[in-house]
Formats: C-alpha cells, sequence, structure tokens
C-alpha cells in the first residue's frame, strides 16, 4: 500500500491543504489500506467538529479525488460517535502514519 | 499539473492485473490497456479521468480507438452524465468506476460489453414493474426522473453509502440540483441523525428500497 503513488499523494493532500494539523482526524480503511493486492477504491475517513469544516475538506480534497478513485467519507464528531465507524471499519489513523513519516 | 494519460491507464492496468480472474494486462495506447483473462476472451478498455463523462469527450476518443468493451472512469466522485451514457451505448460499450470494470471482470461474461452495473439494473427493474410508474429517464449515472401515473414526477439520486452522513447529503445536493428522493441502495446502509435533518432541510427524504416503492404510490 505504501509503495502506491496514490499513498504519498493522499499524504502530501493532506498536509497541503493544511487541514490536518487543525481539528480534522484523518483516516484509512477498506481493502487498499488493509493491504488487498487489487482495490475498486480507496476509502479515506476524515472527521472534523463542525458542519462548515466538512464542506472545506470536500473542497480541499477536491483535485485528490479528481485524479484517484477516492472514496471520501467526511464526519463530524457527533455522526463519528453515532456510528462507531472507525472502531467498527477498523480504520487506521493516518495522522499517526504521517507523522510517522516525517 | 495532473497526471498524464498514461500513467493513469497504466496504474490501472496495473491494479486490474492483481484481480484473481485476470492473467494479464498490457497498455495498448495512452487511453487503452487489453485485458487477458484466464478463461474468457480478452477484452480492451478505454481510461478516463473525468469529473463529468460527457458525449464531448467520449465520442472522439471511441472514434479514434480500436473497438473497447468497456470505458473505466478512475474518479470515484465522477459523474456519467445523460449523453455520455448514450455515447457509451452508442458505442456498444460497458461503462462504470473501477468497482464496475472489477465487477464486469467477475461475472465471467464473454462479451464484457454487456455488463450492466447490478445497482441500476436492480433499480430500473424495479421501477418498471411498478404499477404508478409510466417511465422514467436516467438524468446521470445515479439520477432518475421517475413519472409516475397521476401524480408528479420524482427527482431520485441513488446512494450506496454504508453510513448516509450529512455532507452526502449535502454533497448530492450540489452536484446533482434540486431532488426529492434519496434512495439508499445499500441494503446494510443506514443515515446518521443529522443525514436526517441536513435532508429535512432541503425537503428530501432519504429511504432504503422498500420504503421507497411505497412513496411512489403516494401522492
Amino acid at each position: 500500500m505504501r509503495n502506491d503513488p496514490v499513498y504519498q499523494d493522499i499524504l502530501d493532500a493532506i498536509d497541503t491543504c493544511n487541514l490536518s494539523k487543525a481539528s480534522v482526524a484523518w483516516y484509512g480503511f477498506g481493502s487498499f489500506f488493509t493491504g488487498s493486492d487489487s482495490f475498486s477504491d480507496i476509502d479515506l475517513l476524515a472527521v472534523c467538529a463542525t458542519v462548515k469544516e466538512t464542506s472545506v475538506i470536500r473542497a480541499k480534497l477536491a483535485t485528490l479525488c479528481g485524479e484517484w478513485p477516492i472514496h471520501l467519507l467526511i464526519m463530524t464528531e457527533s455522526e463519528a460517535a453515532e456510528t462507531n465507524f472507525i472502531n467498527s471499519q477498523l480504520c487506521i489513523s493516518l495522522t499517526a502514519v504521517h507523522a510517522e513519516l516525517g | 499539473m495532473p497526471r498524464p494519460p498514461q500513467d493513469t491507464t497504466t496504474w490501472v492496468s496495473d491494479n486490474i492485473a492483481r484481480t484473481t480472474a485476470v492473467a494479464g494486462t498490457t497498455v495498448t495506447s495512452p487511453f487503452t490497456f487489453r485485458v487477458e483473462r484466464n478463461d474468457r476472451p480478452a477484452f480492451e478498455v478505454l481510461v478516463l479521468s473525468c469529473p463529468q463523462v460527457i458525449d464531448a469527450v467520449l465520442n472522439p476518443l471511441l472514434a479514434a480507438l480500436p473497438p473497447v468493451s468497456f470505458v473505466v472512469n478512475v474518479p470515484k466522485d465522477g459523474v456519467w452524465t445523460q449523453s455520455g451514457i448514450a455515447a457509451a451505448h452508442h458505442h456498444q460499450c460497458a461503462f462504470g468506476g473501477i468497482a464496475e470494470l472489477m465487477s464486469a471482470i467477475y461475472h465471467k461474461l464473454d462479451d464484457v460489453s454487456e455488463f450492466v452495473k447490478r445497482e441500476n439494473a436492480f433499480v430500473e427493474r424495479g421501477l418498471l414493474q411498478h404499477d404508478r410508474v409510466s417511465h422514467f429517464d436516467q438524468e446521470y449515472d445515479r439520477v432518475y426522473m421517475v413519472h409516475r401515473l397521476g401524480m408528479k414526477s420524482l427527482r431520485v439520486v441513488l446512494l450506496n453509502e454504508y453510513e448516509l452522513t450529512a455532507e452526502h447529503v449535502r454533497t448530492a445536493r450540489t452536484k446533482y440540483g434540486p431532488f426529492d428522493i434519496i434512495l439508499m441502495t445499500n441494503p446494510n446502509g443506514t443515515s446518521t441523525k443529522d443525514a436526517k435533518e441536513a435532508a429535512k432541510g432541503m425537503q428530501i427524504v432519504a429511504l432504503p428500497w422498500r420504503q421507497f416503492l411505497g412513496r411512489l404510490g403516494t401522492p
């Protein structure tokens, strides 16, 4: 997964949109992030505090989503808590991976 | 700077080559690759990377290239317009995203151009069999205008999300304009409280399949 060019593009997009250090938590889930040989899409989850931020995230990741088969799911913190999505889908924190890669 | 078409085509080709039913793939032009299957005839794929697939994009490519059986548009958010769908049909191609291309491969059709996305086929069959529906028009791959007998027509957006969020509702409204119903096509799908509130504020309802069929019979 980490060898795929899309992975670096994702990390770069998160970094350059200046959202990763704000109140947005980024996660990956699904076949791409679990290391399947082939995958039909790349599942990303962004969790943010406010409704306004959900629109900003969609707009700032438009270029990335226009080039790759990215399924971008954007939730507010209250929706993430309501659905327990992060735990139920075994989401991987990309913020942590990003920090690890420097 | 956008990636060159050849890079996108190679990336899709490499990804498809790793699926189990495929013996191998070969990039045949900047926009096309060939899929060799283990137990079925090979076929050619046209690769696009467009926010909106329209006939003006598709027709020149399909006219200039050797015949293809499937047109794949890479962005998950990409939209197939009515004219793009008509162009694909005119050139006898199946169409969709990478998920649909993989599904077409797993269906093991001898002729991949016969593939129809199961989600759309299911919905269209249900509409055709509904006694209050006179006819329908597919405006986008995920949008249908459903004309009913003696009742107002309904504009319906298909969303296949596992968790329908408020942001999905707002994005669908931005992308497709005003509509009446979100048809939740994921049989395990649910919607958040905020999604229901967002829909209500736009006078939209999000319905699973059975409730949708009931709504079609209600003025």
